[in-house]
């Protein structure tokens, strides 16, 4: 498109803006005007007035508000406005006679441009008709002979008056024929549902007007009904409009509708319900303030009670009228998405295929069978979709008909397709997850199986050496300690042969080695006099052999006398493995231990001031260095329920902190 | 002579210590394998000594000496084990034992000065 094209069609869309702007503000001053004229005639003529052409006027420009580029909507804001103007003069001035000729004029134009715009409206809506050149053609004969009949009518004839009349009526009667074609030949069950209220509204509001207002006119008959009870049948039209927009979400409005419908209904019913009494009131007891005020009061009373269920009901028949059968595409596809992204379990996945959805899709029932239930449900009349994960059918999803028992239309069936698609990456996930889950949960039972059977292996490990110590101890020992005093009898009586203390000699060294095998095995300190004596014991030996200086800060023994075995052992042996780790790297100068009864658990500290090690992130990397002592710290502690923390820094020494808590 | 109680959970080293005290001129009044039947034998009897294991099932050695005390004022306890440890003497002190002897340093000389104790005892 050129520039200056575009700017050409720049300037033609904001001089339409204008236009329509300016239209739009016309009916509610001329409303205004006829109030300010209008205060003492019969009130149900002015609020009729009112009324009708106020709900034309407000459609028309919610319309046109939401959505002012489609041709479609202008159309139908101008005729809105048309009809509007028209019907507002008509009906709030019922006497011809007390109208000014200016509105005369303006109902006569209003009138005959709204039936010849209706008539375009549905040569081009909901469905366009012929082709562009018999559309213009026709258009052109329907205005013109519309301006031809207008100019007669203006004359001010009997005949003028019947001329257009029988003009207006034919060219609504071709309008409503129009539709009612169009709903006939483009009948798929989107399109039926589109026009069903538009052609079933229309009609509503042409015949009973044609039949006692129109007809009567044309042909001169005496018994017409009153002008301004043409109204209610006419704003019939309209509201068909409404909700037939509505229900379609042709213009995006339904929500702001539904929900102005209900507020506009409640407000009415207040109105009334407070204007009724008091007319009453003030016909019959004009001047008692008193009864005017309980009944005020009451009224207040009663609207306040009732307020929240009657909300509640008309906006339960308000979604009925607006909802039946129809629903929000978009919506549905938007939020079942986003319901269907975040499935992580099968709950939701039902939930959302089988709540959520017919809510939204307006449909009697959902079912959704995965392939392991043992009861399969019976299909639905509506559609069955398969959903299939890794090449394999794995769940079945029944969908029932409209809840207005309509047939699934084909772009249902597009919509639930979709969706079936969405839900099968959905149900992948889920399935996925379950399978992680299981894995899980196996792979934790195998680790709790394997930390079990270490715990059994280091315990009966600990339990066979001490099998053994008591062994070495009973019998070898025994006999050597044994053997040891009779030597020591026979040198006594003998004198102290020489060859009988070599003897003796001998039999010590043995002792002290067979002694320092059982101590290996299973310290007798631990058994006797407690983890603190142990540690004491064991201490003062390392310290002996490496000539380290070891400071113990340690617990009375019966502080520690209900530790179980198990613990005791195992932080005897971190504590005897720390020790030999610190004679084999640190190069220290001094070490601390440190046991601290903390309520019911225990502390260990194993401090040294030697050269330390830059940390790695975790244990696991040390093994990797080649550190398995402390790995196998690690391990035994966890065994029996405690936990290691290991602090070191290069230069500065190292800290083992093992806690223990009973479980 | 001295009455002695011999209180170890082998029956071999008690067989060999009773040899070894009727060798110095003790008398062993009575054997127990533990600390509870120590505790009868050291009420009924009241000995003059015990010679007390210190690794025993149950009540270990030290923590019987001062239940055996209890029975026997007069009793003295020995404390004997397999294991050369100060901290076992520092235990049997604290315990109340009058002695802590390893037991390969046993010998007929240390039982001789057990019984020579009780008669310079007896003496003074």
């Amino acid at each position: 498109m050129k520039p200056d094209m575009k700017s050409e069609m720049d300037r033609r869309e904001r001089l339409w803006r204008g236009l329509l702007i300016l239209l739009a503000m016309a009916l509610p001053a001329l409303a205004g005007y006829v109030v300010y004229e209008q205060m003492r005639a019969p009130l149900p003529s002015l609020l009729n007035a009112l009324f009708v052409a106020l709900t034309f006027w407000g459609v028309g420009v919610f319309v046109l508000w939401r959505r002012f580029p489609q041709d479609a909507a202008r159309l139908f804001f101008l005729l809105t406005q048309c009809i509007g103007i028209g019907l507002l003069f008509f009906l709030a001035y019922p006497q011809k006679s007390n109208r000014p000729d200016w509105m005369t004029v303006l109902v006569s134009v209003g009138f005959h441009l709204s039936a010849s715009l209706l008539f375009h409206y549905h040569l081009t809506f909901p469905v366009r008709l012929g082709s562009s050149r018999q559309r213009r053609w026709t258009l052109v004969l329907v205005y013109g002979l519309m301006l031809a009949v207008l100019a007669y009518r203006l004359s001010g004839t009997n005949a003028g008056l019947r001329v257009s009349f029988l003009y207006n009526t034919l060219e609504i009667f071709a309008a409503v024929g129009i539709l009612v074609y169009a709903y006939r030949v483009y009948a798929t069950p989107d399109d039926r549902r589109r026009l069903r209220l538009i052609v079933l509204g229309s009609l509503a509001a042409a015949l009973p007007s044609f039949v006692l207002y129109l007809l009567p006119t044309i042909m001169g008959w005496p018994y017409r009904m009153t002008d301004w009870m043409v109204g209610p049948f006419i704003v019939i039209a309209p509201l068909s409009y409404f909700v037939a927009i509505a229900r379609h979400n042709l213009f995006g409005i339904d929500r702001f509708l539904n929900r102005a419908l209900v507020y506009a209904a409640l407000w009415l019913g207040i109105l009334l319900l407070y204007l009724g009494p008091f007319l009453l009131l003030i016909r019959f007891a004009p001047g008692d303030w008193l009864a005017q005020m309980m009944a005020a009061a009451g009224l207040t009373l009663a609207v306040g009670l009732a307020f929240e269920r009657t909300k509640n009901a008309l906006q339960r028949l308000t979604d009925r009228l607006f909802y039946g059968g129809w629903y929000d595409y978009p919506a549905v596809i938007e939020k079942t998405t986003r319901t269907l992204a975040g499935c992580v379990e099968r709950e939701q996945l039902l939930q959302a295929l089988t709540r959520q959805v017919p809510l939204l899709m307006q449909l009697r029932d959902s079912t959704l069978s995965f392939d392991d239930d043992s009861a399969a449900l019976a299909p639905l009349s509506g559609a069955q979709l398969t959903l299939v994960f890794q090449g394999a059918p794995r769940a079945l999803w029944n969908v029932g008909p409209h809840r207005d028992g309509d047939e699934l239309s084909e772009t249902d069936r597009r919509i639930l397709d979709t969706l079936a698609h969405q839900a099968e990456i959905a149900l992948g996930n889920v399935l996925l997850i379950e399978t992680l889950h299981a894995q899980l949960e196996e792979i934790r039972a195998s680790r709790e199986a394997l930390s079990q059977a270490q715990r059994r292996l280091l315990r009966s490990r600990e339990d066979e050496r001490a099998c053994l110590a008591r062994d070495l101890h009973d019998g070898p020992l025994q006999t050597l300690i044994g053997l040891n005093m009779q030597l020591g009898m026979l040198t006594s009586q003998s004198g102290g042969a020489s060859a009988m203390d070599e003897m003796r000699a001998e039999i010590r060294g043995l002792l002290t080695d067979l002694r320092g095998v059982c101590v290996e095995l299973r310290p007798p300190m631990l058994d006797t006099l407690g983890l603190a004596a142990a540690i004491r014991s064991l201490a003062k030996e390392w310290s002996a052999q490496n000539r380290v200086t070891v400071a113990l800060d340690l617990p009375e023994n019966s502080a520690l006398q209900s530790l179980p075995g198990d613990v005791a052992v195992n932080l005897y042996r971190v504590a005897q493995e720390s020790l030999s780790n610190v004679a084999r790297h640190a190069h220290a100068g001094q070490v601390t231990i440190r046991l601290v009864r903390e309520g019911n658990g225990l502390r260990m500290d194993i401090e040294d001031d030697g050269r330390g090690f830059a940390m790695p992130d975790n244990l696991d990397a040390l093994a990797a260095q080649g550190h398995f002592g402390l790995v196998g710290l690690r391990e035994r502690v966890n065994l029996i329920g405690g936990s290691l923390n290991l602090q070191s820094v290069p230069g500065q020494g190292t800290r083992i902190r093992v806690e223990w808590r009973p479980l | 002579m001295t009455r002695v109680l011999i209180v170890d959970d082998q029956p071999a080293f008690r067989r060999q210590l009773r040899a070894l005290l009727d060798r110095a001129g003790l008398e062993v009044i009575g054997e127990a394998d533990d600390i509870a039947a120590a505790e009868a034998l050291a009420q009924s009897l009241q000995p003059d000594l015990a010679i007390v294991d210190v690794l025993l099932p149950g009540v270990n050695g030290i923590e019987g000496t001062p239940r055996l005390k209890w029975l026997a004022p007069n009793m003295r306890v020995f404390l004997v084990s397999a294991y050369h440890e100060c901290l076992l003497l520092a235990s049997a002190q604290e315990a109340g034992a009058e002695a802590f002897i390893p037991k390969d340093e046993l010998d007929l000389s240390v039982a001789l000065s057990w019984n020579e104790n009780k008669e310079k005892r007896n003496e003074t």
